[in-house]
């Protein structure tokens, strides 16, 4: 335990400034990912049919089967390249944890609204309830409570994702603990760091994810 | 104004459900469809209501006439309601809001007096700021069918509306429904086998084996 606090004391800056960078990157992809893949879902679920729903699906199931990693790789190298530009490891990380959250998060949304009961709309049709009011007061709130536990957990998946930024040399969290480790060559004290600080940020949404899926229990939602 | 159904045909997997199913209905009076469980009730209800297709046949809501075998996007309101046999009260609005997005389409407006009377006598008026899921099952069936009583449908079709009523309140929902009766609204009350509804009904049928017969 001194061993972990004489070095978040003695490293604290380095620690803080990746710990930030870490934390910046899930921001974006986050909150990219919650707006563009709640639309998306919803756009899929109510108005994708026929060719286009097909389209789009295998396109998202294409794009999911591919590890991030990949992605995160050839969007660097390759794709730059051939497009003869340069754009900050940041920028392209930013961007790829964000399409890949967008994907991640429409695929949640899509399949919550998709299996609302239909028969909740039957009902709202049989009392003449507007088509944008069942939407607005019922099919959105159910939908996005329903795929809330799913929504939370897949945000751990990319918190921890953002450790692939490192592999083209974003200077963030796992990059600056392998510095420091080999500067100290004190691999269990400085993973550990790394460790706690995931453990922090993850264990709090694993938790509500949970508690999430109680509430929708009682509800009749529970997925 | 007529509710009808003429000749309506369904089958599940090749398994004729409803065979030329016959009805016909007019506001101020009581129809009731009686049959075993799993005998197509609920079926040729929702194809009435226009929320499931047939395969053959024409339902009639007043002037309109509908081929069942189409699949329609109208909504059938304020033609007619229905209380569904498994209730689906929206789970994420409370009692209250459950009933005024029906009634006004916003979800926290305050009930008339009027509603509020009705509730009162369906013993259910203390339940407004509940959750369903805190409701037991037979309040839960009380406020769909203050539902649609408080809506300003001409038919109100009922699948086994008192299946979780005790006596008590069978009776009220039965004095309920006569006043619905007698203010020119059509019901169409669907059972199994409950005899409660007998001296409301105008019309009796009974749904066995697909075929609809007057009894």
């Amino acid at each position: 335990m001194r061993e972990l606090f004489s070095l978040i004391v003695r490293y604290h800056q380095a620690l803080l400034s990746g710990a930030l960078v870490s934390l910046e990157l899930a921001v974006i992809a986050w909150t990219g990912g919650l707006v563009f893949g709640t639309l998306l879902g919803i756009w899929r679920a109510s108005y994708g049919r026929g060719l286009r729903r097909s389209s789009i699906a295998l396109f998202s199931l294409s794009a999911s089967s591919i590890p991030v990693m990949v992605y995160l790789l050839w969007c660097h190298y390759p794709l730059q390249t051939l497009l003869g530009i340069s754009v900050q490891p940041f920028i392209t990380a930013a961007v790829v944890f964000t399409v890949y959250n967008t994907l991640t998060i429409s695929e949640v949304v899509r399949s919550a609204v998709e299996d609302l009961a239909v028969a909740f709309s039957q009902v709202a049709v049989a009392t003449g309830v507007p088509r944008g009011v069942y939407v607005r007061y019922i099919m959105l709130p159910l939908a996005l409570r329903a795929a809330l536990p799913g929504y939370l957990v897949s945000q751990v998946g990319v918190l921890h994702m953002t450790l692939f930024a490192s592999l083209i040399s974003v200077d963030e969290l796992f990059r600056v603990t392998q510095r420091i480790n080999a500067i100290e060559y004190n691999a269990v004290g400085v993973f550990s760091l790394l460790a706690l600080f995931y453990f922090v940020l993850s264990f709090p949404l694993m938790v509500s994810s949970s508690v999430a899926n109680d509430h929708l229990a009682k509800l009749g939602l529970e997925r | 104004m007529i509710l009808a159904a003429e000749n309506v045909r369904k089958s599940y997997r090749d398994q004729p459900i409803l065979r030329d199913c016959s009805l016909r209905a007019s506001t101020g009076q009581c129809v009731l469809v009686r049959g075993p469980s799993g005998g197509g009730k609920s079926t040729f209800l929702r194809i009435l209501a226009l929320l499931e297709p047939a395969n053959s046949g024409t339902v009639v809501h007043g002037e309109q006439r509908w081929d069942a075998s189409r699949p329609c996007k109208v909504s059938p309101y304020p033609f007619l309601t229905v209380v569904f046999q498994q209730l689906f009260l929206w789970p994420n609005l409370t009692i209250l809001q459950n009933l005024s997005i029906v009634l006004s389409h916003r979800p926290n407006d305050v009930l008339p007096p009027s509603s509020m009377e009705l509730l009162e006598r369906l013993n259910i008026a203390h339940l407004l700021d509940h959750r369903p899921h805190e409701c037991s099952l037979g309040q839960r069936q009380r406020v769909t069918i203050a539902r649609a009583l408080l809506s300003k449908a001409q038919f109100l079709l009922l699948d086994e509306p008192s299946s979780a009523l005790d006596r008590a309140n069978t009776s009220i929902l039965i004095q309920e429904l006569r006043f619905a009766r007698a203010h020119d609204r059509g019901l169409l009350l669907i059972t199994h086998d409950d005899r409660a509804y007998d001296e409301l009904a105008d019309q009796c049928f009974e749904l066995e084996d697909g075929r609809l017969q007057e009894t």
